[in-house]
């Protein structure tokens, strides 16, 4: 039979496909790339890595990020820039207000704004620190675009990867910070808090999360989640054994272990609500996984390196739904593989699914809930033949009230894994990050900055002085060019 | 960089504290020369504003409670400067003549549209405009043999400075040689109790460890103590970090062949060496005829010898050469 259509029946079938179609495009989301290196800095080809990102919650036009990227020869002496913009991510400045020693340069830095207060929070590894260990300081600004320094309420030694989460409540910021605490004997993993940290003189404690026997120490990596109704989950590397040595390849054999804490400001012990078999607090999600330690740069995974760091936690904002709980991490299926792992609780944190996702050759996973119950992860996978690898950032969205299958995976870079050559490590980073503010999403990436549009497939936006038609970057009056490095990469998702 | 420019000749030096002490001297010359040139400079400035600034440079004041930066406003406290010449800057990458930069000020009134000064400030803000904090500045009327007078000064003077940070490391040093590295290996640590010899104790796994090494120096030339004696040696082993993590990026790393200068502390002196092996309650075999060297200013490869050789000032006599 032969389908006749009259033309009124034509134009009708014409609107609802077009309508359709306009439909499913007003289902996706808005991403914008843009590369975070003001113009004026555009001279730069430093290492830019380990980036991290804090997004005012109250006014999403501020934003903060940081990278390792040092203030020598611009901030002044004794001071490292962050990056801050007023506009949303649209545009980024430099701004020298962390304080450091001669060399200009932030360690470890990650940022977060008190969700009400405007006060921008910092967690870092401080400058100038004895030769032989390392040296936290919690900072805060309450002018994240002043000229004024950021300044110090904890400065304590001995403390590695501080990596900063703040929850607003009624009686003002929450500040936690987890790190790995050298002087806390075997049971390294820590979280540092305040309740107060708005205050004049804030009151900062600590707890020690790990309950179990470890190989001497836990992973340089503890994770904070924090929801509105006063829950807090926190993720660590619970070690237990090590064969090798951390000169050349070590192989460790570790539990996954998240903690909660139901109210932290009205217990008396804290982060101990959740108990596993043994009657411990930390609910292992897995146990006796390996991890692989390998302190240099790898030709074979990137230039990146093996260090124990690649983990990650999101708890459902939504009201009500303080008991689902996402976690990612990374670990060591094979013999030389680098596998990521994303499971998910309903129950608070007491059972866990198995695998939902599983992805080969990964790191620096990253989570976030938005307001909708949209999950987004990000992580960086290494793809392409050995002798041309690359790293593609990915971001991961999806529905969680759904069926678990797979979202919509958005590849927002996809660039040279083997150039520029390393200048030590980190390459691009221990950890990325991605959070969201209401609906929609915000993260930061570090990557080769070669300016060419098919590296970045939802396009990017360059603040510095690039010719894309030449892969070329120029300085800021474009009269040298500047050879390609690695760069911070804000990405703004705006969802429908 | 334009000529004009007076580079930091410590630019690629970053670890070395810039402090005021001899340049206070030079200062003052300059001070006396432009209070000659122009009677409305004061002696606001001090050594210690050059050595603070990243940026010295004279400068016409275009508008008031005005900014060229999108992220700032106005406000009373930022102005717009053109600037006329830059005398110098930590900044080897970019030349701001002729641009305009907004500079926060500390005294709203203390400047008006035409004003020349000399401004010293620090970097504070990068993004397609370039806002800079105040130091200090000074008012000037005349230009000419002032910039000149004033480019010199302030380069002898962050010379000056430059050399009195070596001389302060070496003459604090236990023992100061030239020599060449002669072999590399890694520093075991050995349970600090004994009777276990020759296993590695566990260490801290930490994406920051120092990865310590030895570094065997042949040593060349020996330079005296403060007592007037010369070390008699052949070797002296070198503890360094070698680790390529962003925590020990500017930290002196030996390879088998390097030559240079080296200005050395006695290992079992050193606290945090000291602290370090306690904290994991280990040992390292023969540290007390160990050396460290952890600082930028702490090796200087060939090239820079004979321009260092004649600050070397006596070291601190050394109980175990």
């Amino acid at each position: 039979m032969r389908l006749k259509f009259t033309p009124w029946c034509r134009l009708i079938i014409l609107l609802l496909v077009t309508g359709m179609s306009v439909s499913l495009a007003a289902q996706q989301p808005t991403i914008t790339v843009i590369n975070i290196i003001p113009k004026a800095l555009g001279y730069e080809n430093n290492q830019d890595s380990e980036p991290n990102l804090a997004v005012n919650p109250a006014n999403v036009n501020q934003t903060a990020a940081s990278a390792f990227t040092p203030g020598v020869g611009f901030c002044g002496p004794e001071t490292a820039p962050i990056f801050v913009s007023t506009n949303g991510g649209n545009s980024w400045a430099a701004n020298c207000i962390v304080p450091s020693d001669e060399s200009g340069a932030t360690e470890d830095i990650t940022l977060r704004f008190g969700e009400t207060s405007n006060v921008l929070y910092a967690g870092i590894l401080r400058r100038p620190h004895p030769w032989l260990t390392y040296r936290m300081n919690i900072l805060r600004t309450r002018n994240f675009t002043g000229p004024d320094l950021m300044s110090v309420m904890v400065d304590r030694l001995k403390v590695d990867q501080p990596y900063i989460q703040t929850l607003s409540t009624p009686t003002g910021d929450r500040v936690y910070v987890g790190n790995n605490d050298f002087g806390a004997g075997k049971q390294t993993a820590t979280i540092d808090h305040s309740f107060d940290s708005g205050a004049t003189t804030p009151n900062f404690g600590f707890t020690r999360i790990e309950t179990r026997t470890t190989a001497d120490q836990n992973g340089p990596a503890t994770r904070i989640a924090v929801h509105s109704d006063g829950t807090a989950y926190a993720i660590f590397y619970g070690w237990r054994s090590i064969v090798g040595s951390f000169w050349s390849s070590a192989l460790i054999t570790t539990d996954v272990v998240v903690v909660r804490d139901d109210d932290l400001n009205t217990g008396s012990t804290r982060f101990a609500s959740l108990k596993d078999v043994d009657g411990l607090s930390g609910m292992r999600v897995v146990r006796d996984r390996k991890l692989p330690w390998l302190n240099a740069a790898q030709p074979n995974f990137g230039n990146e390196r093996f260090v124990g760091s690649n983990i990650s936690i999101a708890v459902d904002p939504r009201n009500g739904k303080s008991g689902t709980v996402y976690v990612a991490w990374a670990d060591r299926l094979g013999s030389d593989d680098y596998t990521l792992h994303l499971r998910r609780s309903t129950d608070r944190g007491q059972t866990w699914s198995d695998d939902w996702k599983t992805i080969t050759n990964a790191t620096n996973p990253s989570l976030a809930i938005n307001s909708d119950g949209v999950l987004a992860f990000l992580y960086q996978q290494l793809t392409g033949p050995p002798d041309r690898p690359r790293w593609d950032t990915h971001l991961e969205l999806t529905t969680i009230d759904s069926a678990l299958t797979s979202g919509q995976n958005y590849v927002l870079a996809s660039v040279r894994a083997d150039k520029p050559d390393p200048r030590g490590v980190p390459y691009i980073g221990d950890y990325i990050h991605i959070m969201a503010v209401g609906k929609n999403f915000y993260g930061i990436f570090s990557a080769n900055n070669t300016p060419d549009n098919a590296n970045f497939p939802n396009k990017v936006i360059y603040q510095r002085n690039a010719n894309f038609a030449t892969h070329q970057l120029f300085s800021p009056d474009n009269s040298v060019e500047v050879p390609a490095s690695i760069d911070p990469f804000f990405v703004k998702v705006l969802m429908p | 960089m334009s000529d004009s420019n007076v580079c930091n000749g410590l630019s690629n030096r970053k670890s070395i504290v810039l402090k005021k002490h001899d340049v206070l001297e030079l200062l003052a010359r300059w001070l006396i020369l432009i209070a000659v040139v122009t009677p409305s400079v004061t002696a606001a400035q001090s050594a210690e504003d050059v050595l603070l600034s990243s940026l010295v440079f004279r400068g016409t004041v275009t508008k008031v409670e005005a900014s060229t930066l999108q992220l700032v406003p106005a406000s009373p406290n930022t102005i717009v400067v053109k600037v006329d010449l830059v005398f110098r800057t930590t900044d080897v990458s970019s030349d701001y003549t002729n641009r305009e930069v907004t500079v926060y000020v500390k005294d709203p009134s203390a400047l008006k549209p035409g004003d020349k000064a000399v401004f010293f400030t620090q970097g504070w803000m990068l993004e397609d405009g370039v806002g800079l904090k105040e130091v200090s500045h000074a008012k000037v009327t005349a230009t000419g043999a002032l910039d000149t007078s004033l480019k010199k000064m302030i380069a002898s003077a962050i010379q000056q400075e430059d050399n009195k940070l070596f001389q302060e490391r070496t003459a604090n040093a236990n023992l100061v040689v030239e020599g060449q590295v002669i072999s590399t290996e890694r520093v075991d640590i050995l349970p600090a109790a004994g009777g276990e010899g020759g296993i590695p104790l566990q260490m801290v796994f930490s994406e920051h460890n120092p990865l310590l090494k030895k570094a065997v120096i042949q040593v060349s030339k020996a330079y005296a103590d403060t007592a007037g004696e010369t070390p008699q040696l052949k070797t002296v082993t070198v503890i360094y970090a070698s680790s390529q993590d962003l925590a020990w990026a500017d930290a002196p790393k030996f390879e088998v062949g390097d030559k240079g200068l080296f200005v050395l502390k006695r290992a079992q002196s050193n606290l945090e060496i000291r602290d370090f092996l306690k904290n994991v309650n280990g040992r390292i075999d023969g540290l007390d005829r160990n050396y460290v060297g952890p600082n930028p200013l702490d090796f200087f490869p060939k090239s820079e010898i004979e321009r260092i050789r004649p600050l070397i000032k006596p070291t601190v006599p050394q109980l175990n050469p």
